[in-house]
């Protein structure tokens, strides 16, 4: 029993048949993790443990122990080319921890290896370790689908479906057996949380391409929370938008890392200083320097990330 | 570069407008052409018989009576029985080529769709009535007699020839051309939209069902709407395999007959009058409703095209 089919199976207590049944499904895409059948019998007994039981609540007591994501000497490869080459970092939970650096320098590889966003990318390789609660998200027995329902992640550009504002809030939540009324809560919740429910409470129903790009960024951060993740993703979340926008989703930023693991992706230093606790500094697909934000702007440690910093490289 | 080269250079130039030009207007004179000679020689029989060509039953050239419905009904009913076999196959199959199949596979299964839409009509006709029409009969019939033969639609005697078969042939004939742009159309959604529903938790098969086809619903529709234009106008292959009788039956057994397996099977022996402009009119039905089918899906195309493209660059973009 590990903790990514205990959530599955805590959201799922209630529709036991639907938790089976996806379960099979996820096994069809083998290819990308073949799940042992041993699993499915696992999730089935341990779901009669975990009827009963105020399913929601003691999934995220569960479940917010001890999130921390840990790489060990991670190296990433998209065919030949090495892009990773060795990187080892320790994030600690409910922070928010920027990922700082010049272009191509392998930010957002790391930070898609970390939902193993990259599994589709054909010629990927991963060499090396990625722990998130002590666990090796690449070991072959690790469900992607299941890791990145605790592991959800926003994208540079704005990419709501073409559905309606509530449709896409409540997108992710098929096969966990909620029932509307409550996918309605989880989309109101959500909403709230990423800050826009005043904004679009009276248009749940209208094309959310309707929203402004800044809108729609945050109804896919409200998207991606209401799956219920313990770490969010962030790559580049604010490039593709105007600064008054880019304010809205930095307050949201200090908001989310008070309850959420947050991994930071950002071009921009201001922002990576503003909201970050510790920051991380990659060049050539390594981690330069790593430390408390305050400690990697005003005291760097090394001469590239001074560099990098005041401005002199990148 | 002197000052006569220069006029030569335009002139040059000028003529190459011309001649694209030319050979680009040819096209629409073409089918302007067609059109109009097609009216003028039928025009006797439209005259005649008006709105009773298309609904009179009677097909009689020796007292030059001319009702076209049963080949009407064969041409839509064959056409419908293939649409139903071959739109959730290509489909399918497109979706496995775009989204799942490893590089390898893909080039070789795409190889053999391509083969397939190579392969001469003439050549699929002489496989239905060695291969396909004994199958059918012997066992594709029996088994839908024995469990839906309830149905009316699968009623009478086992012949092999008849409308199932043809529906069948025209099913394979047309699963290149849905497959190909069903993979066009899926190719055409966004990277985005696939990461956007595989970061929220969903499987590859719920990605595929919610987030990809319905993307670019009216690509699909495109596909599907040309492929039933080929199945309306295939000739050689179904007058192969239909059986040529014309017969307005609830049965897929029963033999049938379609607009143009007649026009196959008759225009050698026609002589001219009444007779040949009902032939031609029937040609000008075809003409009309391709052309009808044609005009609607490029209404659809190009507008969803506008809308997706561009946004597939940059597809595997990485950092």
């Amino acid at each position: 029993m590990n903790l990514f089919e205990q959530r599955r199976v805590n959201e799922n207590g209630r529709a036991g048949s639907v938790a089976v049944g996806s379960r099979a499904m996820t096994l069809g895409s083998a290819a990308v993790a073949p799940a042992p059948a041993a699993d499915i019998a696992e999730v089935s007994s341990s779901m009669r443990a975990a009827s009963g039981a105020s399913a929601g609540a003691a999934a995220r007591a569960q479940t917010s122990t001890a999130p921390i994501i840990a790489a060990e000497n991670l190296r990433t490869y998209y065919g030949h080319n090495e892009v990773l080459k060795g990187v080892s970092l320790k994030l600690p939970q409910r922070s928010l921890t920027a990922l700082i650096g010049p272009s191509g320098c392998g930010k957002t590889t790391f930070l898609r290896t970390l939902n193993r966003m990259n599994d589709h990318i054909p010629g990927f390789r991963v060499e090396g370790k990625v722990l998130v609660d002590g666990r090796d998200i690449y070991a072959p027995d690790v469900d992607p689908v299941l890791l990145r329902r605790r592991v959800g992640m926003v994208f540079q550009r704005p990419n709501p479906f073409p559905l309606s504002i509530l449709a896409n809030v409540t997108w992710g939540l098929r096969g966990h057996g909620l029932s509307r009324k409550e996918q309605r809560e989880r989309a109101e919740e959500s909403l709230m949380k990423a800050g826009l429910w005043d904004e679009v409470k009276d248009r749940l129903k209208e094309p959310a391409l309707r929203l402004s790009g800044g809108q729609q960024q945050r109804l896919c951060i409200a998207r991606a929370l209401a799956v219920r993740p313990d770490i969010l993703l962030m790559d580049e979340p604010t490039s593709a938008l105007d600064p008054r926008a880019s304010t809205k989703i930095e307050e949201l930023m200090l908001e989310l890392k008070k309850e959420y693991t947050v991994v930071l992706v950002s071009h921009n230093m201001h922002q990576a200083r503003r909201v970050s606790d510790q920051c991380a500094f990659f060049l050539h697909g390594e981690v330069v320097e790593y430390g408390p934000t305050e400690q990697v702007f005003e005291n760097p440690q090394d001469e590239r990330t001074s560099a990098y910093v005041s401005g002199r490289l990148g | 570069m002197t000052h006569e080269k220069l006029e030569t250079a335009k002139l040059g130039e000028l003529a190459f407008r011309g001649a694209t030009a030319a050979a680009a207007s040819s096209i629409l004179a073409l089918a302007a052409v067609y059109a109009v000679q097609m009216t003028t020689n039928s025009w006797e029989s439209i005259v005649r018989f008006g709105w009773d060509f298309v609904t009179g039953t009677a097909w009689d050239p020796v007292s030059d009576v001319y009702g076209a419905l049963p080949f009407i009904w064969g041409t839509v009913v064959s056409s419908l029985v293939a649409l139903v076999l071959a739109v959730p196959l290509s489909i399918g199959l497109a979706a496995y080529l775009s989204e799942v199949a490893p590089v390898r596979i893909r080039r070789i299964v795409e190889f053999f769709v391509e083969l397939l839409a190579a392969i001469p009509s003439v050549v699929y006709g002489l496989w239905g009535i060695f291969v396909l029409v004994p199958f059918v009969r012997e066992h594709v019939q029996p088994f839908l007699q024995n469990t839906l033969g309830f149905l009316p639609l699968f009623q009478g005697p086992p012949f092999g020839y008849g409308m199932l078969t043809a529906g069948i042939l025209l099913a394979i004939m047309i699963l290149p051309i849905i497959t190909s742009l069903t993979r066009e159309a899926l190719h055409a959604v966004p990277i985005a939209q696939r990461e956007a529903s595989l970061a929220l938790g969903s499987t590859r098969w719920e990605t595929i069902r919610h987030a990809v086809l319905p993307y670019n619903k009216s690509g699909i529709i495109a596909a599907i709407v040309l492929g039933l234009g080929r199945a309306l106008g295939e000739t050689m292959a179904v007058t192969m395999v239909i059986g040529n009788v014309p017969l307005i039956s609830p049965s897929l057994f029963m033999p049938g007959q379609t607009v143009a397996s007649l026009l196959a099977n008759e225009f050698a022996e026609v002589s001219g009058g009444l007779y040949l402009s009902a032939l031609t009119e029937l040609g000008l039905l075809l003409f009309g409703v391709t052309f009808i089918l044609n005009v609607v899906t490029r209404l659809f195309v190009p507008l969803v095209s506008r809308k997706v493209g561009g946004a597939a660059e940059g597809r595997r973009q990485l950092t």
